[in-house]
């Protein structure tokens, strides 16, 4: 919680953090608000009883027939201008961003990779060039395994496809979750004019081209109209696929659930005895700068640049200026 | 399903025929092509529900986010994909969002939305802007001379009615002969605009500020 409050700060534009709410549909899951709670607050998250009346005022469109109703404090955020702004504030720092580079081999010096090849499909026809650097942070999600592989090194990884819905219809300004243990299709965020169901978990062994499968889509709307019945019958509006990067293996294509959200730094140098690599494994969007802050502290141990983060101390610039500039080859 | 899809930067098509579901969307289309066929395929996507702005193409020659179409919707024929006009070319549908940018004006992002009333005063409730800035309407704009275009307008009138102490920047970014002076109201903006923002009545609301500006002035001087 304490990133995401930091990303309201250094990212403002790009949220909307107007609060959650955890709704209890039936005596069961009533039963565990209190302990909810508890469990909320011994992890520093503010959480609190809501009576279902002023839930209903609050949000009108919840389910009338909620039990019990538990107030934290949650958002949305527009996952693909958070991460521009942090480009745009890097490159103002003296960053090089080569989008449109896929990295497709790595070369050695010893025990030490020296530099990446990179196919650039920034010109026409796309061409392999080299760039040289003193140290490699691997930071390509569901894609690290693959891209470990192609320094020789096996990187824990496992694609974990899940399936979100948007409705058509903002049905809800605050975060809703069923108050039930974690699972399959429990919350429904709302962002702009819609709001958007997840979602499933399933294993894969390739994160490329993935299409929600849909029995998914089916259940997603089924379990957003438990909690706003509008859902039952709102246009949908879109339905995808995409690939998480659990940290870890699963041993069945089933058993997704059981990885961890969290995320490590893998130094190859001390795990493989391949220097300057390290690969970042798991994590998710809302812990990106944190994710960030522990690979650039290894970068600077090994560099040997005594110095402290301060990417948690800086309001970043507005993701347009990501693209305000026109890259050099469209000049 | 057959697409036509323009390839490089000339004026070269590929041609592939896919099986797809029933509700398969046109980027479902190419992901299903770069993953199984031509991994070397361009095209921009990423949240896959109209939100990022990134997957606008021109669809049988109407420019629209793919990731919202559906193919069913589309017809039988060889469905025709084109990179958006107006955008600095990468490669195949690919294209640098660059000049839509860089004509908008340095104006917020976030704005607390029309729901704000049902809030405290002390917690508004906050709403990302309805427009996603995708470039679509910029795309379909018919206007050849320089003009700072659609969205970049809309934007600035966005930015005043959020925050009325910058009306005099907006209407100072209105009133430069690139601003709404040079819109011809075809409103082509306003009918593809996948978001519902309504450009061209945003350049009318610019349009009709800057004429009440000016006939007041007139009334000062005389």
């Amino acid at each position: 919680m304490i990133e995401s409050r930091l990303l309201c700060s250094l990212v403002p534009e790009a949220m909307e953090y107007n609060g959650g709410i955890f709704a209890a549909l039936d005596e069961d899951d009533e039963a565990l608000a209190p302990d909810f709670i508890e469990a909320c607050l011994d992890s520093g998250i503010p959480a609190k009883a809501l009576p279902v009346s002023k839930a209903l005022d609050l949000e009108p469109g919840l389910n009338p027939a909620i039990r019990a109703a538990v107030w934290v404090p949650d958002g949305s955020f527009d996952a693909f201008r958070v991460p521009l702004a942090f480009f745009a504030a890097a490159r103002a720092l003296g960053a090089r961003i080569h989008a449109w580079n896929e990295v497709v081999g790595f070369e050695r010096s010893g025990n030490r990779v020296i530099a990446a090849r990179v196919l650039d499909r920034s010109v026409q026809p796309a061409a392999e060039r080299r760039i040289a650097a003193d140290y490699f942070v691997s930071a390509t999600g569901a894609w690290a395994g693959i891209v470990g592989r192609l320094a020789g090194v096996a990187v824990d990884v496992t694609p974990a496809p899940g399936t979100m819905v948007a409705l058509r219809g903002r049905m809800t300004d605050r975060v809703l979750s069923h108050l039930h243990p974690a699972g399959d299709g429990d919350i429904v965020v709302p962002q702009r004019g819609l709001i958007i169901v997840g979602t499933t978990e399933r294993v894969t062994e390739d994160p490329e081209s993935l299409l929600p499968p849909a029995e998914d889509i089916a259940f997603l709307r089924s379990r957003a109209a438990a909690l706003v019945p509008a859902a039952a019958s709102a246009e949908i509006h879109a339905a995808w696929c995409a690939a998480r990067p659990l940290a870890g293996r699963a041993g069945n294509l089933d058993s997704g659930r059981s990885l961890s959200r969290d995320f490590v730094v893998v130094d190859h140098a001390e795990r493989d005895g391949l220097g300057g690599l390290c690969t970042l494994v798991g994590g998710k969007a809302t812990v990106l700068r944190a994710m960030a802050e522990k690979a650039a502290d290894l970068v600077c141990r090994e560099l040997g640049v005594e110095a402290s983060c301060r990417s948690a101390d800086f309001a970043l610039p507005s993701w347009r200026d990501y693209y305000r500039e026109l890259p050099s080859w469209a000049q | 399903v057959r697409l036509r899809i323009a390839k490089g930067t000339g004026g070269e098509f590929v041609e592939h025929e896919i099986e797809v579901g029933p509700t398969a969307t046109v980027l479902d289309a190419l992901e299903e092509i770069r993953g199984s066929r031509d991994k070397d395929l361009l095209y921009r996507h990423s949240c896959h529900h109209g939100s990022c702005g990134t997957c606008g193409a021109l669809v049988n020659g109407a420019p629209r986010l793919m990731c919202i179409v559906r193919l069913a919707e589309l017809g039988d024929g060889p469905i025709l994909l084109e990179p958006l006009r107006r955008m600095a070319r990468i490669g195949d549908l690919a294209v640098s969002p660059a000049p839509l940018f860089s004509a908008m004006p340095d104006a917020g992002y976030l704005c607390a939305s029309e729901v704000a009333h049902r809030a405290p005063a002390e917690h508004p409730l906050l709403r990302l802007e309805n427009c996603i800035e995708c470039a679509i309407c910029v795309s379909a704009c018919p206007v050849e001379r320089p003009f700072s275009g659609p969205a970049a307008l809309a934007a600035a009138d966005r930015d005043r009615e959020e925050r009325p102490d910058r009306e005099e920047a907006a209407l100072a970014f209105a009133a430069r002969p690139e601003g709404v002076a040079a819109c011809e109201r075809r409103f082509e903006c306003s009918r593809v605009c996948p978001q519902s923002v309504y450009p061209g009545r945003h350049i009318e609301n610019l349009r009709k500020s800057l004429a009440a500006r000016g006939a007041s002035m007139g009334a000062t001087k005389s």
